[in-house]
C-alpha cells in the first residue's frame, strides 16, 4: 500500500511540473517560433531579449528610479526597439548571406551579454520584484509555488492572444499567408518589410514578460540568456521550426521528459536528457513533429 | 603499383589503378614562399625585439601568436568541411573539446605521451565524426545549424553531470606538457609558438592540396548543387561524410594541442559561444574558399583581441565583436578579395573552382 | 536496353507515372511526347534516378536498377539533360563538362589535365570552344542547352536522356539541336530517349515514340502511326480546348 502511494506521489510531482515546466517553455519558444515561422529566420539574438528584459527593467526601477510599472513598460519598449534594431541592421543587411547573418547574430548577442556582465555583474544582485502570488499551491504530494502557476497562465493567455491575432486579424492573416508562400503573398501586394518588422517587435513581447514573471523564482545573472534561449531553441525545433500546434505538443513533451528524469533519475540530466532527445528527434524527423515553417 | 611519371611542369602518380596529378609550377611558387619565410621569421624577430632591444620578456606576445595559429587550426579546416559538405557547422568547437579532453584524460589518468594522445586525440573526434556524419546528408540549412549549435551543450552539460571525470568549470590539471621545460618560461612559449605554427601550416598544406585536386573541384559542384553532382556521378554522400569526419578529426587535434600547451584543459572556456563566433568570424573573414586570407584574418582577430584585452578589459569582448561585425558589413569578399581586387593572380592550375561570396 | 515493368508513382493523391510498361532497344531515338502534366518529367526522374518509383522495376541492360542512387546510374551509363538547365552558374562552361569526365566511369583512371582535355574535345563537338572559359551564367540558353547536351556526353553515356532540348529555341536553333543529337546518336553509338513538345523535329529523328497521358502510356509505335491514332489526338486538342 505504502508503495503505491510512493507512486502517486512521484506522478502527481511529474504531472504538476510537466504542465508547469510545459507552459513556461512555451512561452519562452512563442516568439521564437512566430519569427521562425513568418520570417524563415533563425534569430540567433532572441536569447537577448530576455537579458533586456530583466537588467532593463533593473535600470530603469533601480538606477533611473522610474516606478515598477512604468520600468516594466519601458523595459519592453526597450525589448522591441532592439528587436527592430536587430531586423533593419543585421537581418535585412545580410539577408542573401545567412551564414554571415547567422553569425553575425550570435555576436550580437555576445555583445548584449557581455554588456549587461559588464554594468551589472552577478554581484549586484538584481532582483525584479514581480511575484505575483507567494503562496504554494497544492497538487496532489507536491507544492508548486505560486509564481509559476502564474507565468503558466499568462504563457497560455498569451498563446491564446496570438492564436486570435493569427486567425481574426487581417495582419495575422497576413503573416500566417506569408509563412505559406512568400512568393505569392508578394505578388499580391502584402508589404513585406512592415509585415516582418511587426512579426519580429511582436514576437519579442511574451520571452519579455515570462522572464519577468519567472525572474523572482529564478537566480538571475547575464548568462542565463543561452539557457534560456536553449529551450526556447529545443521547443521550436521539436515542435517543426514555426509552428504553433507543434511547439505546444513539443514544450509539454519537453517538460515531461524533464519532470520525469528530474524526479526519477537525476535532476542534473535534465536538460542533457531534453537536449539528447531533441536531437535524436531532429536526424530522424528533421522537420520535426508537426509540418513545419508554416505558423499553424 | 605506384609509379611517378614526372612530366613538364607536373608529376603524375600511379597509385594502385588510380592516376593522381601534382602540379609544378616554380613561377607561381614566389610569393608563397615569401610569405611563408616571412611567417616563419615573424616569431622570431618579435622574440629578438622584444628581449634584446627593450628587454621585456614578450610571453603575452608569443600567446598572442599562439592563439593566432589556433585559429588557424580551426578555420581552415572549418572552411573545407563547409565546401565540402555544403553546410555551415555551428558547433566545430565540440570537437576541439572532445580532442582536448581525450587527451587530457589520457595524459593525466594513464600517462600517455603527447605522440601517443596526438593519434588518439584524432582517431576519437574522427570516430565521434563518423557516427555524426549522416546529419551531413540528412538535414539541411537551419537544421544542420541547429543541431550542430546544440553538440557543444550536449557535451558541456555531459562535463558537469560528470564532473568526477571531466572536472566541470575548473577542467582536467596535470596535464603533460608537449617538451619539458627549457628553464625560461617565455623561450618554452616561443618554441610553442613554433610548434602551433607547423601544426597550422600542415593544415593549410593539406587543405590547399584537396582544394586543388578533382576532390576539391567535386567539393565544389557538391556546395553549389548536390542534385546535379549526384547526376553526374560524384558520391556526394561519401564526400560528405569524408569530408566531416577528416576535417573533424583535425579539429580535434587543436584540443590536443591546447591540453599539452598549458598542461591542463578547461571545456567550459572553449565551448562556449564567443569562441565560436571568433572561429566563425576569422573563416568568413578570410574569404570564403581562400586559404591564404585565412591567416591574415586569423592574426588580425587575435591582435584586435589582445589589444582590446589590454586597454579595454572587461568591455574587450564587445569592442571586438562590434568591430569584427563591422568589418563584416564592409568586407564582403573577406581579407583576400581586397588582395584578389587589388591584383589578380592565379596560382593554380586553370582546373580551379572560383569561388565568389 | 531499357526496361521498366508496371512502373508507378505517387505524389500524395497524384499519381504521375501510372503503372508504365515498355522497352527500349540498344540504339533506338525514342521520343516521349503527352500533354503537359502527362509525367514524362517525372519518368525521366524515375530511369535517372532522382526518384524511386512506389511500385515496378526498372532493367537496365539485364540489371535492376531500381533501387540504385543517382550517382550509381550515372556510373552505369545513364545521363540526363534537364528541362529548365541545371548547369553550375558559378562555373565556367569548362568547369561544368569537367565535372562530367570525372564522374564518369573512367574519371578515376586519367588526371585532372587530361580531364581537362577531354572536356574540351566535348565543348568543340557542340561548338562551345569559344565560350570555355565564360561563365555558365553568362551564357544564352541556346549555349546552355549545348552544354547540357555536352555534359550528359561527357558522362560516356550508354542510354541519354534529354527533356525538352529545344524549349526556348528558335526554329533554326532548334534544327541545329536536333541534327547534333541524331549525330552524337550516331557517332556515339547512344541510345536516347527524347522529351520534346516541338513535335515536328522530334517526329523526323525519332524511331519511335511513346505518348503519356496522365501518367499512363496510350501510344508506342513509329511516329507516323502514333500521330493518328484517335487516343493521341484527344489527349493534345482536349488540352487544347480546355
Amino acid at each position: 500500500m505504502e508503495e503505491v502511494v510512493t507512486l502517486l506521489d512521484l506522478l502527481s510531482l511529474v504531472v504538476a511540473y510537466t504542465f508547469v515546466n510545459g507552459s513556461l517553455y512555451l512561452g519562452m519558444a512563442l516568439g521564437f517560433t512566430i519569427t521562425t515561422g513568418v520570417l524563415r529566420i533563425f534569430n540567433l539574438a532572441y536569447g537577448a531579449i530576455f537579458l533586456i528584459a530583466i537588467y532593463g527593467t533593473w535600470m530603469f526601477w533601480n538606477d533611473l528610479g522610474f516606478g515598477l510599472i512604468e520600468s516594466i513598460i519601458l523595459a519592453i519598449l526597450l525589448v522591441a526597439a532592439f528587436t527592430y534594431a536587430v531586423y533593419r541592421v543585421v537581418i535585412l543587411k545580410f539577408a542573401d548571406l545567412e551564414d554571415y547573418m547567422l553569425a553575425a547574430l550570435v555576436a550580437v548577442f555576445v555583445i548584449v551579454e557581455e554588456l549587461i556582465g559588464y554594468a551589472y555583474p552577478e554581484v549586484v544582485g538584481v532582483y525584479v520584484p514581480t511575484m505575483v502570488y507567494t503562496e504554494t499551491v497544492p497538487f496532489g504530494v507536491a507544492s508548486i509555488p505560486g509564481q509559476y502557476l502564474v507565468v503558466s497562465l499568462v504563457s497560455l493567455a498569451m498563446l491564446g492572444i496570438y492564436l486570435l491575432f493569427f486567425i481574426k486579424t487581417k495582419n495575422g492573416f497576413i503573416m500566417r499567408a506569408i509563412s505559406q508562400d512568400m512568393v505569392a503573398s508578394k505578388l499580391v501586394g502584402v508589404n513585406f518589410n512592415r509585415t516582418f518588422a511587426l512579426a519580429m517587435v511582436i514576437a519579442s513581447i511574451p520571452p519579455a514578460i515570462v522572464m519577468l514573471l519567472i525572474s523572482p523564482v529564478w537566480a538571475l545573472n547575464p548568462y542565463i540568456g543561452w539557457t534560456v534561449f536553449t529551450y526556447a531553441i529545443l521547443v521550436a525545433v521539436l515542435g517543426g521550426l514555426g509552428n504553433l500546434k507543434g511547439s505546444i505538443m513539443a514544450a509539454y513533451i519537453i517538460g515531461f521528459i524533464q519532470a520525469s528524469v528530474g524526479f526519477l533519475l537525476d535532476p542534473r540530466l535534465m536538460l542533457l536528457v531534453a537536449l539528447v532527445v531533441v536531437m535524436a528527434v531532429l536526424i530522424v524527423r528533421p522537420k520535426g513533429l508537426a509540418r513545419a515553417e508554416t505558423i499553424w | 603499383m605506384v609509379k611517378l611519371e614526372p612530366r613538364r611542369g607536373r608529376l603524375i602518380i600511379h597509385f594502385f589503378g588510380r592516376k593522381y596529378e601534382w602540379t609544378i609550377e616554380p613561377r607561381y611558387w614566389r610569393n608563397p614562399i615569401i610569405g611563408l619565410i616571412l611567417w616563419l621569421s615573424l616569431p622570431l624577430l618579435l622574440y629578438f625585439i622584444a628581449r634584446i632591444v627593450f628587454n621585456y620578456p614578450p610571453i603575452a606576445l608569443m600567446s598572442t601568436l599562439i592563439y593566432a595559429n589556433l585559429l588557424i587550426m580551426m578555420s581552415a579546416p572549418f572552411n573545407l568541411q563547409t565546401i565540402g559538405t555544403g553546410r555551415l557547422n555551428f558547433g566545430p568547437h565540440f570537437f576541439l573539446a572532445i580532442g582536448g579532453y581525450t587527451a587530457a584524460l589520457l595524459s593525466r589518468n594513464y600517462g600517455l605521451t603527447p605522440a601517443l594522445t596526438l593519434p588518439a586525440a584524432f582517431l576519437v573526434g574522427a570516430i565521434i565524426a563518423l557516427a555524426l556524419s549522416p546529419i551531413t546528408i540528412i538535414s539541411r540549412g537551419v537544421y544542420y545549424v541547429l543541431i550542430t549549435l546544440l553538440l557543444p551543450f550536449i557535451l558541456g552539460e555531459i562535463t558537469y553531470w560528470r564532473s568526477d571525470i571531466f572536472g566541470a568549470e575548473t577542467g582536467i590539471p596535470n596535464v603533460g606538457l608537449l617538451f619539458p621545460s627549457t628553464g625560461d618560461v617565455t623561450f618554452d612559449v616561443l618554441i610553442f609558438v613554433y610548434v602551433s605554427l607547423v601544426i597550422s601550416l600542415a593544415f593549410l598544406f593539406f587543405v590547399d592540396r584537396t582544394l586543388r585536386s578533382r576532390y576539391g573541384f567535386m567539393m565544389g559542384v557538391i556546395n553549389e548543387d548536390e542534385d546535379v553532382a549526384r547526376s553526374y556521378g560524384i558520391n556526394v554522400n561519401q564526400i560528405k561524410m569524408i569530408t566531416f569526419t577528416f576535417t573533424s578529426g583535425a579539429m580535434a587535434i587543436c584540443g590536443w594541442f591546447l591540453a599539452h600547451y598549458q598542461g591542463s584543459f578547461t571545456g567550459a572556456v572553449w565551448l562556449m559561444p564567443s569562441f565560436l563566433i571568433l572561429v566563425l568570424l576569422t573563416a568568413t573573414l578570410g574569404g570564403k574558399g581562400a586559404i591564404y586570407g585565412v591567416v591574415i584574418s586569423a592574426y588580425f582577430v587575435a591582435t584586435l583581441r589582445e589589444v582590446t584585452r589590454v586597454t579595454l578589459g572587461e568591455l574587450s569582448i564587445v569592442v571586438l565583436f562590434l568591430i569584427l561585425l563591422l568589418l563584416l558589413y564592409s568586407l564582403r569578399e573577406g581579407f583576400w578579395g581586397l588582395y584578389r581586387k587589388r591584383r589578380y593572380r592565379e596560382y593554380e592550375p586553370s582546373i580551379k573552382v572560383r569561388r565568389q561570396t | 536496353m531499357l526496361k521498366v515493368s508496371n512502373l508507378t508513382k505517387r505524389f500524395g493523391g497524384i499519381i504521375a507515372v501510372n503503372d508504365l510498361n515498355f522497352k527500349i532497344e540498344k540504339g533506338e531515338i525514342v521520343g516521349l511526347i503527352g500533354p503537359n502534366g502527362a509525367g514524362k518529367t517525372t519518368l525521366i526522374n524515375l530511369i535517372s534516378g532522382f526518384y524511386i518509383p512506389d511500385r515496378g522495376k526498372i532493367e537496365f541492360n539485364g540489371l535492376d536498377i531500381t533501387k540504385k542512387k543517382m550517382h550509381e546510374r550515372a556510373k552505369l551509363g545513364i545521363a540526363r539533360t534537364f528541362q529548365n538547365p541545371r548547369v553550375i552558374s558559378n562555373m565556367t562552361a569548362h568547369m561544368n563538362v569537367l565535372y562530367a569526365v570525372l564522374g564518369s566511369p573512367y574519371g578515376k583512371n586519367i588526371t585532372m589535365t587530361e580531364a581537362g582535355a577531354e572536356a574540351i574535345y566535348y565543348l568543340d563537338l557542340f561548338g562551345l570552344l569559344k565560350k570555355r572559359d565564360v561563365l555558365a551564367s553568362d551564357l544564352a540558353i541556346y549555349e546552355l542547352r549545348l552544354l547540357e547536351l555536352a555534359r550528359a556526353l561527357a558522362l560516356r553515356p550508354k542510354l541519354l536522356l534529354i527533356d525538352e532540348a529545344m524549349a526556348g529555341l528558335n526554329p533554326a536553333e532548334a534544327e541545329s539541336v536536333s541534327k547534333l543529337i541524331n549525330r552524337i546518336r550516331n557517332e556515339f553509338d547512344l541510345t536516347i530517349v527524347w522529351i520534346e513538345h516541338v513535335l515536328k523535329v522530334l517526329m523526323r529523328s525519332a524511331d519511335r515514340v511513346l505518348v503519356m497521358h496522365y501518367g499512363k502510356l496510350i501510344a508506342d509505335g513509329k511516329p507516323e502511326e502514333v500521330v493518328r491514332k484517335p487516343e493521341v489526338v484527344e489527349a493534345y486538342i482536349g488540352e487544347e480546348e480546355l
